[in-house]
């Protein structure tokens, strides 16, 4: 293989060219209809025709190149990118030699452009990527120590024989909690996932949510309006005036939808970028706002300290939307409630000052109010300025203000000026672009998950979503602030969660009652844990996560006081107690967790040094599979059928379609489980061992487990395809459509509908099946409660411990010095290289930067600390160190070190990589619950992981060193 | 038969950087043994040294109508194809770091991406597409003594006859633009052939229909109907890269805008723009910046509500209308044997 290329196999004697028997082309009858008005005409052939028969000709060589033998539509469905594009797979002589988009995606209306040709050179490139080196091939077995590369290849039987004797072993010995499945982010919606999920659940073993561990939880717009993912479709920000790219680069990391960036420029919009560094996304802005790092909660109030100063924010919006008017007692700075008044009163009702009657008055469409709508009764208008007012209650009278002017006088610390000195922006400046904000038709924040890795990144997406709101924006077309949004299957959830798949039978039924909150909550309880929580607590995280001196240095009290709290009230699932045994086999799948965990070492020696057994089911040869006892591999994207998970900026279900058998002695994941199952099954029985404990303490039968996961034989090892056709089946927003229609229709196909509305990832929104998505218009124009507990978007928050750190209102709070007092702070982005480490060793892509991990430098800097271009450096704090090569460039600033995502720890010179220095601090509201919208739930709400506050300082590598 | 010239506009205001038009040529076209460094379509970051490293101080060109033999650029310049140490990091017992193997390099095809120039906060960069320009006054068909090199009279697509080239490579030295490449196994000289199996078939160019960024108009120039007549000749937006070096391309770029610059003060500064004027003028000659001030007035127009059919174009509503009638799908093909 060495010294050959992947085509010189396939085309081998091609080079010469002489002996090819070449085809000829034709056109395929129904071509006529499709491409339209060109057909026909000379505007687009060439009068160059292709010759047949033999060679006639040095350009026969590439006529010949072009050419194959069918086309499977293909798409790469665990690469957890948040873009779906449908590709075509070209397969000559059993191989997919190369992609190509398939451009299914239909106009949505002549208004907007359509969504032709999604992709990018990752898509462009996986056929190579899915033969190439990193890929696995066979099941492997450890020789030597753990990491030492040391592999014996051994059978499949050999390897699902040892899994299921330690499985079957540690499950009778300690129940479910024995073991882990260390589920990573590259979720699809197809079987990968469902299988995986559905195969742990059956033998009660938890499943880790990494949702928060990755740092991908926008907790301010969860704290706000009672979800977190909310974005709607890409589509929709070309009809936004004044679209605001904030902590987000989605020129590199949604580079499928970015040309509705530039597009909408073209239509005479206005794009703004705020990021630290000059960004890919800065070089189409219109402006550029490089706050200092983690002052941008800053700068988001100061624009709203203009915006209500000078009277431009829409008081009829904020009036009914918001909990702006809502009255707050000043004594203890909680709502005024129902309770307070009347014995007996609700405590989730809350008062509003009516100013045309004068009188108080109950908000409707709080959990505690009978009418079930937020529009406001006849004649009532609630006042927002209401400061200091008396009102009688139990017999002594106290004083109310509202939220409005609580904020008013919040906003005063943040007029252009003081923030100026904060962010290193003009007052000017920042005065421009709050009016601009103000003025614009439909003004939109895209936010995404680097607006969630900060430690005040609450505060910060809190107070973005309240320029939005303060100007009517959420909700509009082209408005609002959007991070993520994903249209979910809830035939996933059907495979994962119920044992008897047939008893649903009527599909709209069984959806429906699979979706209702409570029942998915209990669902989700009896299956997930929190990778956040659980690697802090027994994966050895928790003395560096809640360190005082990498957190906030003013916090009334540490944070670990906080956190024992969360854990005796259980404010999350983390599996079994703290102090319990690490577990004895850990499984780590669609992930790759000693990559992305921050201070992965730690994880690695606390817990996967002390497993008995680690197993990896995957693709390529990542971190932890190199650290694993047994690799069990993957049949690859191309090589079984599969569903991509619809992101909602893109509303299509997309297919991967089985272009080719699956690569060597790999195996496709439905499979493994399934084969798995019937071992543990068989070993069971020998060993006369009939059911087990789950880690939440239910019995589990492992003796008929083949049976349970094969759903009484109806989905056997092989019927991975039937399983995805039960999805299609069984999910709202796929009725109709077949993998017969996926196939012929160019493999995507716009959805029918959007989903079930939850707060993990609902949009909250209607769907026309013939316009861009804008979410939240359930409430904007339907006027249903928020899932909040005032049913607005809320502002305001008296949970005690936000009331105590003085978070009730967003704010802004200086970012910590975590890993030290150091002169920069490290700044880390997605790259355009890789969907986090997946290509990001491909040999290819790695052609096309230096081959090696970089830093980008600020070359002034660079200067005075004699570092020069390309050379190796050391950057270091009190936590831990990283080396890698710097890059010079002025597109930073002089106080920050930037970093692309994913490399792999291998990578990197020495081994570590940029994860071995951030602490990662948890900061006490994420560890809050028990209050309305705030509380566990998949993907919803939980600490998450931080690292754009870390400080570093860097020095050159000694010449031994490097 | 009749003379046509076909022709790209890239639209530098859209251009992402994200490379897979590079992806897509590599993976079609320059696979085979001997072409493994080969970029026909590479993307820069301007300002930047680019591929080959300092190819616009490498000369080319015509003297008085001759070709003029300016640098021969070498492999190491264009960037190798390096290979890594996968087998030795996964499979190979010992503890070490992927990387090169051999010599570490010290440049590749993309090496200076995203560092830029200009001063913070006034830093400054684009993305810079380059393929073969098929020029009309080719120098590497002048300056080839075998008459291996020819501009096809029906589509104008310049093209190496693979046969008949000996690999004296001249034709290297004479491009100003250094967008072709040495075959070291066939001894053959290559470049970018404008894809001329999807063209002669209606579709068009893999680097253009594979683009996310909606960046590649296609077309015959002399289609009055089609992007390249409307964007170059009626409306003078998109301008040849260095008009200067005389071999009149026909790939034709739209000048990139750059955010508002700021002044000492650290406030807006309308009046300068980030990106050089006479950085602009440096590659694009007077007509870039006059391109650039077109499409300003265009953008001012739309933000008053006007209608404008060049934005309308660019914008490109309908993505299979930037393809000058190129617009075949090719599933729509079907391949027989004989």
């Amino acid at each position: 293989m060495v010294g050959l290329s992947r085509r010189s196999l396939i085309f081998g004697g091609l080079g010469g060219g002489l002996a090819l028997s070449l085809r000829y082309l034709t056109r395929s009858s129904d071509e006529e209809n499709t491409t339209g008005a060109a057909t026909g005409s000379t505007r687009g052939t060439s009068s160059h025709s292709t010759k047949s028969g033999q060679y006639n000709e040095w350009q026969d060589v590439y006529r010949d190149k072009w050419q194959w033998d069918r086309i499977v539509r293909g798409t790469h469905t665990s690469a957890n990118c948040n873009s779906s594009c449908a590709w075509n797979l070209y397969v000559r002589e059993g191989i997919v030699w190369r992609e190509e988009q398939s451009a299914a995606y239909d106009i949505t209306n002549s208004e907007v452009p359509d969504f032709n040709p999604r992709g990018c050179q990752k898509g462009a490139s996986c056929s190579d990527l899915m033969t190439g080196v990193t890929r696995l091939r066979y099941p492997l077995r450890r020789v030597g120590p753990r990491g030492g590369g040391r592999w014996k290849r051994i059978s499949w039987d050999e390897a699902l024989s040892e899994v299921a004797a330690e499985l079957v072993g540690t499950l009778h010995r300690r129940g479910g909690e024995g073991a882990l499945c260390e589920l990573g982010g590259n979720f699809d919606f197809g079987t990968n996932v469902a299988s995986t999920v559905r195969f742990f659940r059956q033998l009660g073993i938890p499943v880790t949510d990494p949702t928060a561990h990755t740092g991908d939880l926008p907790l301010g717009g969860v704290m706000t309006l009672g979800a977190g993912f909310t974005g709607g479709s890409s589509d929709d920000w070309f009809r936004s005036d004044y679209l605001v790219i904030w902590a987000h680069n989605p020129v590199v990391s949604r580079i499928p939808d970015a040309h509705y960036l530039t597009e909408m420029r073209y239509r005479g919009g206005r794009v703004v970028t705020i990021t630290p560094e000059y960004c890919a996304s800065a070089v189409h802005a219109d402006y550029w706002l490089s706050p200092r790092p983690g002052t941008d909660a800053a700068l988001a109030l100061s624009a709203c300290q203009v915006i209500v100063s000078e009277g431009l924010y829409d008081g009829d919006y904020i009036r009914e939307q918001t909990d702006l008017p809502f009255l707050v007692r000043d004594d203890n700075k909680l709502f005024l409630r129902e309770s307070d008044l009347i014995p007996d009163g609700k405590d989730d009702l809350f008062a509003l000052w009516d100013e045309v009657s004068d009188a108080l008055v109950w908000a409707p469409g709080t959990p505690g109010s009978t009418q079930q709508t937020i529009v406001l009764p006849e004649g009532v208008r609630p006042a927002l300025n209401i400061e200091h007012s008396p009102i009688d209650v139990a017999g002594e009278t106290i004083t109310v203000s509202s939220v409005f002017s609580l904020l008013r006088k919040r906003l005063y610390s943040y007029t252009p000026d003081r923030v100026a000195s904060i962010t290193g922006l003009t007052s000017s400046v920042i005065q421009q672009f709050a009016r601009e904000f103000a003025n614009a038709p439909a003004a939109l924040i895209l936010s995404s998950f680097g607006g969630c890795k900060n430690y005040h990144s609450d505060l910060m997406q809190r107070s973005q979503i309240l320029l939005a709101s303060l100007t009517g924006n959420l909700g509009r077309a082209g408005g609002g602030w959007r991070s993520g949004g994903y249209i979910e299957l809830e035939g996933v959830g059907l495979v994962s969660m119920l044992d008897n798949l047939g008893l649903l039978g009527l599909v709209g039924a069984g959806v429906r009652s699979f979706v209702d909150k409570k029942a998915l909550e209990t669902e989700f309880l009896s299956t997930y844990i929190s990778s956040s929580m659980y690697h802090t607590i027994h994966g050895g995280l928790l003395d560096i996560r809640t360190a005082p001196e990498h957190g906030d240095p003013n916090l009334p009290r540490p944070v670990s006081e906080y956190l024992n709290e969360a854990l005796d009230n259980a404010h999350f699932p983390i599996g079994p107690p703290p102090g319990s045994a690490p577990p004895d086999v850990i499984v780590s799948i669609l992930g790759n967790i000693l990559r992305h965990t921050r201070m992965a070492e730690q994880v690695r020696e606390t817990l996967f040094d002390k497993a008995r057994l680690i197993v990896s089911i995957e693709l390529r040869m990542s971190e932890t599979a190199r650290y694993s006892d047994i690799i069990l591999p993957a049949a690859g994207w191309y090589e079984k059928v599969g569903l991509k998970y619809v992101a909602g900026y893109v509303p299509y279900v997309t297919l991967a379609d089985q272009a080719v058998a699956p690569l060597a002695d790999t195996k496709p994941e439905w499979e493994i489980y399934s084969l798995l199952a019937r071992q543990i099954e068989a070993q069971a029985r020998d060993r006369n061992i009939k059911t087990t404990t789950s880690f939440l303490g239910a019995d589990c039968r492992i003796d008929n487990l083949a049976e349970r996961f094969s759903d009484g034989g109806r989905f056997g090892p092989l019927d991975n395809e039937k399983v995805i056709s039960y999805i299609l089946e069984n999910s709202s927003a796929t009725q109709g459509i077949t993998l017969e229609r996926l196939r012929r229709e160019g493999g995507a196909i716009r959805v029918t509908g959007l989903g079930p509305k939850v707060p993990t990832n609902g949009m909250y929104t209607d769907y026309d099946i013939d316009q861009p998505i804008v979410p939240l218009r359930d409430f904007t124009e339907h006027k249903q409660p928020y899932p909040t507990l005032t049913g607005r978007q809320q502002f305001y928050i008296d949970h005690p411990w936000f009331i105590e750190l003085d978070e009730q209102l967003p704010g802004y709070k200086g970012p910590p010095l975590s890993g030290g007092d150091h002169p920069f702070t490290l700044t880390t982005a997605h790259t355009r290289w890789s969907i986090h480490a997946m290509w990001r060793d491909h040999p290819m892509m790695l052609r096309l930067q230096r081959g090696e991990p970089i830093i980008y430098l600020n070359s002034a800097v660079a200067s005075e600390r004699d570092i020069g271009e390309h050379e190796l450096v050391q950057v270091w704090n009190d936590v831990g160190d990283f080396s890698a090569r710097v890059a010079l460039t002025d597109t930073m600033r002089s106080d920050q070190i930037h970093i692309f995502h994913a490399w792999e720890p291998f990578q990197f010179h020495g081994g570590k990589s940029h994860q071995s220095l951030l602490p990662s601090t948890i900061k006490p509201t994420h560890l809050a619950s028990g209050y309305g919208q705030i509380h566990w739930g998949f993907s919803y709400y939980e600490p998450v992981a931080v690292d754009r506050d870390t400080r570093v300082d860097i020095r050159k590598m000694r010449q031994k060193d490097a | 038969m009749r003379e046509r010239q076909l022709g790209m506009v890239m639209d530098l205001n859209k251009c992402l950087g994200c490379q897979t038009c590079t992806v897509a040529c590599k993976q079609l076209w320059t696979d085979d043994e001997g072409m493994e460094y080969m970029w026909w379509n590479s993307v820069s970051t301007m300002p930047g040294q680019g591929t080959p490293r300092g190819w616009e101080d490498m000369g080319g060109g015509f003297d008085n109508n001759e070709a003029r033999a300016g640098k021969l650029p070498t492999v190491e310049e264009f960037g190798e194809a390096w290979e890594f140490n996968h087998e030795a990091v996964f499979y190979g017992g010992e503890q070490q770091s992927l990387q090169v193997k051999g010599k570490k390099p010290d440049w590749g095809p993309n090496w200076d991406e995203d560092q830029g120039a200009g001063h913070y906060p006034n830093a400054y960069y684009f993305y810079l597409p380059r393929i073969c320009n098929h020029c009309s006054k080719p120098a590497c068909v002048a300056a080839c003594p075998r008459g291996a090199i020819s501009k096809r009279k029906e589509d104008g697509i310049v093209l190496v006859d693979e046969d008949r080239c000996r690999g004296y490579r001249f034709c290297m030295e004479a491009c100003p633009y250094k967008k072709i490449y040495f075959n070291h196994q066939r001894k053959i000289s290559q470049k970018c052939i404008f894809c001329f199996p999807r063209v002669e078939n209606g579709v068009a160019p893999a680097c253009a229909r594979q683009c996310p960024g909606r960046v590649r108009f296609v077309g015959y120039k002399d289609d009055k109907e089609g992007p390249i007549y409307k964007l170059v000749t009626k409306w003078k937006v998109a301008v040849p890269l260095h008009p200067e070096y005389g071999t009149d391309p026909n790939v034709f770029y739209v000048p990139p805008t750059g955010p508002m610059a700021f002044d000492a003060q650290g406030n807006f500064d309308a009046a300068t723009p980030r990106i050089p004027e006479d950085y602009l003028r440096s590659l694009f000659g007077q007509p870039g910046v006059e391109a650039l001030q077109i499409l300003k007035a265009e953008i001012s127009k739309k933000r008053r509500g006007e209608g404008s059919e060049v934005l309308d174009t660019l914008i490109a509503y309908k993505w299979n209308e930037m393809f000058g009638g190129f617009e075949r799908d090719p599933q729509a093909l079907r391949w027989v044997d004989p």
